[in-house]
């Protein structure tokens, strides 16, 4: 049962890191930080299956690792909200400034 | 009673994630939201799950049934990810 | 110049609902318009692609992309050359050719309109996905 769970434990974490490659591949697409928001989302989720998992906050302290996972949702809210900003903040490219005068005839 | 705390927590902003991308699945209909929340919807039910197991079961660990669940929302989400066009 | 009426105290659109639609439908980006219009002005040049580019300010990559994008919409042609890829102006009907013209002479008359109109658009699924997001409304 516990190698089993180790064997899923390892796949959810590449599903992971394929799920934020995309994101960070749709970031690259549209320059759009959103985007970025979610890759980190997925990193921190993957991150924090690991730390759990491993044991790694000192003294075992176990929900230290569920504080990343926190952090992965925050990404996601905060993405969202940094959506909302402002016209300028999460623009995607070449729109935020208009095209100089003489190339209008 | 720290940790009982930070499970609530992560099983509230698992939820608030889960309501924001309904929402905007809601609103606009798009396939890819559709994914992205389906899987976030899963990943919430997975936290409340996670609160269940570590808060009210004390005795024993479901670790191997969350991690199978999050791989399956997983197996939903890539798909989704992968095959829409850009 | 930012607050641009979209309709004249009557009610009439300042741009002919057509010439909108053209725009909503064809154009995908300022830089398309712009790059459209340069092309446009020596009609029977092919122009690199990455000499556009330079005069557009932009990246070649964003450039070709954005090239791709009037050729699908049957505005422009393009052909492989030595140096890379060249475009032409070359709207594939006279009805293309007279809403280009159009859109010209409005683009020049009323830039803000034009731009907040293409601007307003979604340009791509990811950009639409993203924009869901967004809880502001667009102005009309």
């Amino acid at each position: 049962m516990m190698a089993f769970a180790h064997v899923l434990l390892g796949a959810v974490v590449m599903g992971d890191v394929m799920a934020a490659l995309f994101f960070v591949r749709y970031w690259n697409r549209t320059s759009d930080r959103l985007f970025l928001f979610f890759a980190a989302s997925f990193v921190a989720d993957a991150v924090s299956r690991i730390v759990v998992d491993q044991g790694i906050p000192p003294f075992g302290l176990e929900a230290l690792g569920y504080m990343i996972r926190i952090l992965s949702y925050v990404f996601i809210i905060a993405g969202i909200v940094y959506k909302n900003r402002g016209p300028r903040t999460s623009r995607t490219m070449a729109q935020a400034n208009p095209l100089p005068q003489e190339y209008i005839r | 009673m720290v940790p009982a705390f930070i499970y609530g927590l992560c099983m509230l902003t698992a939820l608030i994630c889960a309501w924001l991308l309904l929402q905007a699945y809601q609103k606009t209909r798009y396939r890819l939201l559709f994914w992205c929340s389906l899987f976030f919807s899963v990943t919430a039910l997975n936290n409340v799950f996670l609160v269940v197991d570590k808060v009210v079961i004390s005795e024993g660990d479901l670790a191997v049934y969350r991690y199978a669940v999050a791989l399956l929302s997983l197996l939903i989400l890539l798909p989704g990810l992968i095959l829409e066009r850009e | 110049m930012a607050d641009e009426p979209f309709q004249r105290f009557d009610g009439e659109s300042v741009v002919p609902l057509e010439v909108q639609q053209f725009v909503l439908g064809r154009i995908g980006s300022i830089a398309q318009l712009e790059a459209l219009i340069m092309m446009r002005n020596a009609p029977d040049t092919w122009w690199a692609s990455s000499s556009l580019a330079e005069r557009l300010y932009i990246s070649e990559r964003a450039c070709r992309t954005e090239l791709d994008a009037l050729k699908e919409q049957g505005l422009v042609l393009g052909r492989q050359g030595d140096i890379g890829w060249q475009f032409r102006y070359a709207p594939s009907t006279g009805e293309l050719r007279e809403f280009v013209d159009r859109l010209v002479y409005y683009y020049a008359k009323h830039l803000v309109v034009i731009s907040n109109l293409i601007h307003s658009k979604p340009r791509t699924r990811l950009h639409e996905f993203s924009e869901a997001f967004s809880l502001k409304k667009k102005d009309a």
